[in-house]
């Protein structure tokens, strides 16, 4: 672990110091976790929600933290599990079938009010919106954060191997989607 | 990217930034927001024992606030059926001449009480017509008609 990350842990399990640690490790990741959740869900407000839920679960689970993995693992560990959980919720409490949830998604990049892409740039979001839920995660997280694999594997509990195929089959429906709609 | 990472010339075209923007100021007020939040749910939990003593007399409370909201519903129902009753009853009430005389005595004022003393007696006997006078004006019709029932 980097030795900053391992002194935020540090100050995190300390009751004196677990306030001032807590905000060093907000203003530290605050944005990468933003635009990792924001790609899950789509939609800004449900990202500001489950950050601020991803956070408190720190804030209170950091004892529990057993530093086998990196904080920046644990952490993007958390978002991802509570992005997930939070479209599955709202598939059951809108009574969506399960295969529903791109045209959700769809209607979300749709109607966001903070897309400043072009027109290929919305042409490729709506390609990875309809791609299956891993595959997804794992285009985005290659694709526009430029994640090894060996990082995905530790934050996704998925073997390096299942994930480049993933990424494989990502991108050809996403190279498929965009010269069909030329 | 990784060295056997190629796309095509389609994807390798598109800017890989992300094309999504935040409202302004969003990642510096976030930290405040948080906090508020979080400290707010941890002040929260001091609030929930008198809740939950509230909670616990709540079901009390609104049995007795029911049982006396059903008392005073009865009450003034029966209480208006039972004068209704007295009223109705059977029982009359006799008036003795005592009675009658006491009654308009005590109805005079203090002169008319001397002037009727210092007066001669005109007559020995009322006639009828002055006895149905000195009723109608001491009685109610009712209590006439309690009387000659």
């Amino acid at each position: 672990m980097q030795k900053e990350d391992q002194e935020l842990v540090e100050g995190l399990k300390n009751e004196k110091s677990k306030n001032a640690a807590f905000k060093k490790l907000v203003e530290k990741y605050q944005e990468k976790l933003y635009w990792h959740i924001r790609k899950i869900v789509m939609n800004h407000d449900d990202t500001d929600d489950i950050l601020q839920n991803a956070f408190i679960k720190v804030w209170k689970n950091i004892d529990s933290f057993r530093e086998e993995s990196t904080l920046y693992t644990w952490l993007f560990r958390i978002a991802t599990n509570e992005s997930l959980t939070f479209i599955t919720s709202r598939k059951r409490r809108s009574m969506l079938p399960l295969n529903e949830t791109s045209e959700h998604l769809m209607s979300n990049l749709l109607a966001d009010p903070y897309f400043e892409g072009d027109e290929i740039q919305m042409k490729l979001q709506k390609a990875i919106v309809q791609l299956p839920e891993k595959q997804r995660l794992v285009f985005n997280m290659k694709y526009f954060d430029g994640m090894k694999y060996e990082e995905m594997s530790a934050i996704l509990n998925t073997s390096e191997g299942a994930l480049k195929a993933s990424f494989f089959h990502a991108v050809r429906k996403v190279e498929d989607y965009l010269n069909k709609n030329d | 990217m990784e060295k056997n990472e190629k796309y095509t010339e389609k994807l390798s075209e598109i800017d890989q930034h992300s094309p999504f923007r935040v409202p302004d100021d969003y990642f510096d007020n976030f930290y405040a927001r948080l906090d508020s939040k979080l400290h707010g749910k941890e002040e929260n939990r001091s609030v929930v024992k008198e809740y939950r003593l509230y909670h616990f007399l709540k079901p009390a409370l609104a049995i007795a606030a029911s049982i006396s909201a059903i008392i005073l519903m009865l009450y003034w129902p029966i209480g208006a059926i039972r004068q209704k009753n007295m009223a109705n009853s059977d029982q009359t009430v006799v008036y003795s001449i005592e009675d009658v005389y006491f009654t308009m005595v005590s109805n005079l004022d203090e002169n008319s009480f001397y002037a009727l003393l210092s007066e001669p007696e005109k007559k020995e006997k009322l006639t009828m017509d002055e006895i149905a006078s000195i009723v109608n004006s001491t009685f109610s019709d009712f209590e006439i008609y309690a009387e000659t029932k």
